[in-house]
């Protein structure tokens, strides 16, 4: 990609009091935020509302209450703005006649590249689909038609890349490949929006999560500050060191330790306040005499950002 | 107009696919073929006749119309129920463009189709009746029906899920039983539109002048009246689904959340 990079960390595509619902069901709602250059990973449990949230964004559905803005301007009302966007659809319908080089080159044309071939052409490089250019959609496996649609939505350029759930269906090697791909858009500053339900796929990738949990917004930041913010749930600690029943039993003299599980040579601590403990391992530990291995908080991870999110809700 | 073109090029590929037009060709061919099974020994006089009976029973109230709408209701409807009509809207591209594009190559379907059929028919009069002039009127006829059921079938193929059944029952119930009952509908029939430049343009014999005056009743012989009709219908119709593109939602929300 030849784009240079955005040097504005302003949001390019906006949501605000954004709420979408068909008939009596709610899709989407009051969901205002701004999707800033860099991956920002959208993450929720099926029906939480994402692919419909994407849909709107991208002004394929209307927005029923608050507004959708792409660089500022309701992209149902200025198609042209599409110039700047690149989307990959959940499903993996495609023109099965056409072949992947004339999909992506149309594309790409379409979109306003200024030399559709080559950049049909180096999208197809990208995604690593040049030997089977020449193929037609209809033939190919679901990995490799998402893989020709990431190309499509790559060649002319776009500012900003929405994808949703781009991954399903690839091998773990091309999976890997389009993580890394994502992740070098998101550096080269363009705002990339990737939907998912796996959650190591968008720690690994977003700077930033959204979670979306019945059509709300349920969080939004970095992971860690995401779990930094759960005050009220308990974190988890494990801590490796040569005497952990020495070090334990002083840790659990803190008013912020609510339990301790002893292991072979390490324990894991419940904590309300990580920041607290993280003071005191080290101090207790120099005051017992203890050599600390490893301190590795257990549940900073997605998965128990979302079941905690998902519980409140 | 590259995007015209670029739009126009992928629909009509996909509405000229090999299968569709064998399928097709096949339609709008047979009353031609069953024209020569049927006239084998007739005279000039018996092959018009059996001729102008295919013509105003089949091909002009069933055959043709039959495959002007498969086609036009394919045009941006299989796109939507392909689910790759969003290929076409995430574009910067103008829905007007997209609209008058999908019109276009309907319409240009639909004469490969139609005009295939006519010039079948054409030439199977030519063949029997040994002259090639007297069965061309069914030509500029086919081409009248092409723009008339394309217009119509446009922009409901694009917003009814079974636009082809629809349309069969519009034929069969609204053009063939109610226009032969009301003839205040009548002026409103595609089938009636055709019929009027057909018996202008070709030259029905005179058995059948009376079938075309029944079938008529009070709308006017004359082609360029038919042509006028549809091009006004099709400037309708690429209008409301330049419409229908811009306003509404084609995609669903949550389906595959």
């Amino acid at each position: 990609m030849t784009q240079a990079p955005i040097i504005s960390d302003a949001p390019t595509i906006t949501a605000e009091n954004l709420s979408k619902w068909f008939d009596q069901k709610v899709a989407v709602s009051e969901f205002t935020y701004g999707f800033r250059p860099g991956v920002t990973g959208l993450l929720g449990p099926n029906g939480a509302g994402k692919t419909t949230l994407l849909r709107t964004l991208t002004g394929l559905l209307k927005p029923s209450a608050g507004q959708a803005l792409v660089l500022g301007e309701s992209i149902r009302r200025r198609p042209g703005l599409y110039r700047h966007v690149g989307f990959v659809p959940e499903h993996d319908a495609i023109y099965e006649s056409m072949t992947a080089a004339r999909f992506v080159r149309w594309s790409a044309a379409l979109s306003g590249a200024p030399r559709p071939a080559e950049a049909a052409e180096r999208a197809l490089e990208t995604v690593q689909l040049t030997g089977d250019a020449h193929r037609r959609l209809g033939g190919f496996s679901k990995g490799m038609r998402r893989r020709a649609r990431v190309a499509a939505a790559l060649a002319h350029d776009p500012q900003i890349l929405i994808l949703d759930e781009p991954l399903n269906g690839t091998d773990p090697i091309q999976r890997a490949r389009l993580m890394e791909l994502l992740i070098g858009l998101g550096r080269e500053g363009r705002t990339v929006i990737v939907s998912s339900h796996v959650l190591a796929e968008v720690e690994r990738m977003a700077d930033r999560v959204v979670a979306m949990v019945n059509g709300r917004l349920a969080a939004a930041g970095t992971v860690a500050a995401i779990r930094d913010a759960m005050s009220d749930t308990p974190r988890r600690v494990h801590i490796e060191t040569d005497r952990p029943r020495e070090l334990a039993r002083r840790l659990l003299a803190g008013e912020w330790t609510r339990s301790v599980e002893m292991g072979d040579g390490s324990f894991t601590i419940s904590t309300d306040d990580a920041r607290a403990l993280g003071g005191a391992v080290m101090a207790a530990a120099r005051e017992a005499g203890c050599v600390v291995t490893a301190v590795t908080p257990e549940d900073d991870s997605l998965e128990s950002v979302f079941t905690y999110l998902v519980r409140r809700r | 107009m590259k995007n015209f073109f670029l739009i126009t090029g992928s629909i009509l590929r996909r509405l000229l696919s090999r299968k569709r037009l064998i399928g097709m060709l096949i339609l709008t061919c047979a009353p031609a073929l069953l024209l020569v099974a049927l006239t084998g020994g007739a005279d000039r006089a018996g092959a018009l006749a059996t001729h102008d009976t295919l013509i105003l029973t089949m091909l002009i109230p069933l055959i043709f119309p039959m495959a002007a709408i498969i086609t036009a209701s394919a045009a941006l409807g299989e796109e939507r129920r392909a689910a790759t009509l969003p290929d076409l809207l995430l574009k910067p591209v103008s829905r007007g463009v997209i609209a008058a594009a999908a019109a276009a190559a309907a319409l240009a379907a639909s004469l490969v189709f139609l005009m295939g059929g006519a010039a079948a028919d054409w030439l199977a009069l030519g063949f029997r009746t040994g002259d090639f002039a007297v069965g061309l009127g069914i030509l500029p006829t086919a081409a009248v029906q092409a723009v008339g059921f394309t217009a119509l079938f446009l922009p409901l193929g694009l917003v009814l899920s079974r636009a082809v059944l629809i349309g069969l029952a519009y034929l069969i119930l609204w053009e063939i039983t109610l226009g032969a009952i009301l003839d205040g509908i009548r002026s409103t029939s595609l089938y009636r539109i055709a019929v009027s430049a057909w018996a202008d343009w070709g030259t029905p014999s005179p058995d059948d002048e009376e079938a075309v005056e029944l079938i008529l009743g009070r709308v006017e012989i004359g082609g360029w009246g038919a042509v006028a009709k549809v091009a006004v219908l099709l400037a309708v119709s690429v209008a409301v689904t330049w419409l229908i593109t811009a306003r509404r939602e084609l995609i669903s929300g949550s389906g595959e959340e």
